[in-house]
């Protein structure tokens, strides 16, 4: 009896690492993402104590003498619990898309009950000789233990193809659309509950054809979800290179106008220093000194900002970040809107999610553009500083009418009656995902400011 | 008084702006002194680093790479929180919105033309007189808050309200020209800043003083600028006395 006990401690602890390690493992590059040791252990952990929450539950209302049904039920469960403790993890630590994370996990489960009831299939022992104990445990391994142990092995093979050709960047583009994203969820929760439906629709009996046209069906979703994200990906790349060449044609556009002010510039300043060095002939000091001042500032304002606005392009180096500034200088400059922009640190990948500075980004600059081009004098200054613990971004902008800030935060504001206020309310949630982070909205010097300190 | 300091590594300019200064703070009668100069930025942040008042600081950024005046600046903002920085440049600087946003530095002062010179620094002088005055009629009074590294002193008299948003930890924090959102409790911020502050609803906590009206039936509190808050049931067996 003791050592049937211990035995069966044993088995938990094995079927909770191998459970645990397989899920998290398979999960993890489905998602695409970088496994860690400590996620996987607290994983397992929790797995384990649910296994044995759940075993000593089921001891508890007898369910020694419970029958295949009921385990299966049982199984279901313990499978629902810690799908669901899977989800809040990943999201916990990898931020990653709650519907991504959720099927994700759904069709891991599906995959990894199908190998697992397989294998238990296959290896089917006849329980109903002798129950002496020490068969009982040859049964118990063969029955639990050692299908597990096959399923890590088996998962982990399927990892190793899933992390070879990559298969992950497909599955992140089934969700870049809404309905797509719908579809997808929808078809893995059907894949995961499969087992279910089908006991539920045919009861215990199964004939061949049912199971086979099942199987026929199952396989068809899975090869039309790999299909259909293959094709989105592609449609993504192609996309995406169109805007790299619209971008590139922006940038040139950008060089282009820059040399031609430096020629012109370089006209006017051939002739200021010739009229300059005949004052200077006639020893008229005050108005060189006056020259050069004036030259200076004429130097700057002319060419100040552009250049300004170059490097600071140029100190952004994350190139779709570079691509969206290169973009909206564009739209800023046809609405012949003054921008001064100033990154003078090094931008760079950071613990912030890219596409979130994206979109933080773009909504204070399409607000900062939308409130400038209806005032008399239009002018946006821009600030990006990236700090050890920090992203700083400041935008401020004229305006026609001052703005009512009470009203923006309460959301749905617009001084033009448009998106002003869901813009802003969107900045707001994106950064709900990020530790400690400040908003400032002041009017200063005529200029409404608003200013994000991010934490990474 | 309130200490000056000038830091600039060309002697020159650090003397002539010194001559400046010394000159429209004995002309205007300003409240400000002694003044200390030096010409290197690490010199010159040890003998700061004695003082714990707040200063005016006149400070070079163009020493080589635009970095070290602002890590110079990032130190002093962080030492001294409410002093004021007056940046002195060789052009019309391209940085210069960086410095004046992130480190709320008050102007900046271009080298050279010793007229305009003169001109911006009797301006800055100026309202920072008038500055410090304000603050002395509303009792100087803050309420520190803490953005990453820098603390922000938020005159108590400044703050309308504070508003909890929904179910995340952010707070609203409204001024008249000035919305701050951050991560807090209300319930904190109300035994922080005590008697003065009311809460009329769960979700708000009102500077008293800022209260024009209470709209028992509409269940509303009115603002001295017209912003309104909610008013809880429960928050009107606790009005305050001095709003009775």
């Amino acid at each position: 009896m003791f050592l049937y006990n211990t035995y069966l401690v044993l088995n938990a602890v094995i079927i909770a690492i191998c459970y645990g390690l397989t899920n998290y493992g398979l999960v993890i590059s489905i998602l695409g993402e970088k496994p860690s040791r400590k996620s996987g252990v607290i994983f397992c952990i929790i797995f384990y104590i649910i296994n044995m929450g759940l075993s000593g539950l089921l001891a508890h209302i007898g369910g020694e003498s419970l029958k295949g049904y009921v385990m299966l039920i049982w199984n279901l469960g313990v499978g629902s619990i810690s799908a669901i403790i899977l989800v809040f993890l990943l999201i916990k630590i990898y931020k990653t898309r709650v519907m991504l994370t959720v099927s994700a996990v759904m069709i891991c489960e599906f995959i990894i009950m199908t190998i697992a009831s397989l294998l238990q299939e296959y290896l089917y022992y006849d329980y109903l000789e002798e129950v002496q104990q020490v068969k009982l445990i040859i049964y118990i391994f063969k029955a639990n233990t050692l299908p597990n142990i096959l399923t890590l092995i088996l998962t982990m093979l399927l990892v190793w193809v899933l992390r070879r050709f990559k298969l992950s960047q497909y599955f992140a583009a089934l969700f870049a659309q809404r309905v797509r994203a719908y579809i997808t969820v929808g078809v893995s929760f059907l894949l995961m509950n499969s087992y279910a439906i089908i006991r539920f629709l045919f009861g215990g009996e199964i004939d061949l054809e049912i199971i086979i046209f099942f199987t026929v069906l199952i396989i068809s979703a899975l090869f039309g979800l790999l299909l259909m994200a293959m094709y989105a990906t592609s449609q993504e790349k192609v996309k995406a290179q169109a805007d790299i060449i619209v971008m590139q044609q922006q940038h040139l556009d950008m060089l282009e106008e820059l040399r031609q002010e430096m020629r012109s510039f370089r006209h006017d300043f051939t002739n200021l220093i010739s009229g300059a060095s005949e004052q200077a002939g006639a020893g008229d000091l005050a108005g060189v000194q006056e020259f050069m001042r004036s030259t200076g500032g004429y130097f700057d304002k002319r060419l100040g900002d552009e250049i300004c606005q170059l490097e600071s392009i140029a100190n952004i180096k994350i190139p779709s970040l570079r691509s969206l500034f290169i973009t909206k200088v564009a739209i800023i400059k046809q609405k012949e809107i003054n921008f001064h922009l100033e990154v003078f640190a090094d931008i760079t990948e950071n613990s912030m999610r890219t596409e979130d500075i994206l979109r933080c980004i773009g909504i204070l600059l399409d607000n900062a553009i939308e409130g400038a081009e209806r005032a008399s004098e239009k002018l946006i200054n821009m600030v990006l500083l990236q700090e050890q613990q920090e992203l700083y971004v400041a935008v401020s902008n004229t305006y026609a009418e001052k703005p009512d800030l009470a009203r923006i935060q309460k959301g749905g504001y617009s001084t033009k009656g448009e998106n002003r206020g869901t813009g802003i309310q969107s900045i707001k949630k994106i950064l709900s995902n990020y530790p400690q982070c400040t908003s400032r909205m002041a009017i200063r010097d005529n200029l409404f400011r608003h200013e994000l300190w991010i934490g990474m | 008084m309130i200490p000056i300091y000038i830091c600039d590594d060309e002697l020159s300019t650090a003397g002539q702006i010194e001559k400046l200064v010394k000159e429209q703070v004995s002309i205007f009668a300003f409240d400000m002194g002694p003044v200390y100069v030096s010409a290197n930025p690490e010199v010159f942040f040890k003998q700061n680093s004695k003082e714990e008042v707040r200063g005016i600081y006149f400070l070079d950024i163009d020493f080589p790479g635009y970095e070290n005046g602002f890590k110079l600046a990032s130190k002093i903002r962080e030492r001294d929180p409410r002093g004021f920085i007056i940046f002195i440049t060789g052009h019309d600087d391209l940085a210069i919105q960086t410095f004046r946003y992130r480190l709320e530095v008050m102007d900046y002062i271009v080298k050279g033309n010793e007229q305009e010179m003169r001109k911006r620094i009797q301006v800055c002088l100026r309202s920072i007189e008038q500055r410090i005055n304000d603050e002395a009629k509303i009792g100087g009074r803050y309420y520190s808050l803490k953005i990453f590294d820098v603390v922000h002193h938020i005159p108590i008299d400044n703050i309308l309200y504070f508003e909890a948003q929904g179910r995340t930890h952010q707070i609203l924090l409204y001024m008249e020209d000035e919305v701050i959102e951050f991560n807090g409790s209300l319930s904190q911020i109300a035994v922080e800043l005590g008697e003065e502050f009311w809460r009329c609803h769960r979700g708000y906590l009102v500077n008293t003083k800022q209260i024009r009206y209470i709209h028992l039936k509409a269940n509303e509190v009115e603002l001295v600028n017209k912003a309104k808050c909610l008013l809880s049931r429960r928050a009107k067996a606790s009005i305050p006395e001095a709003l009775r």
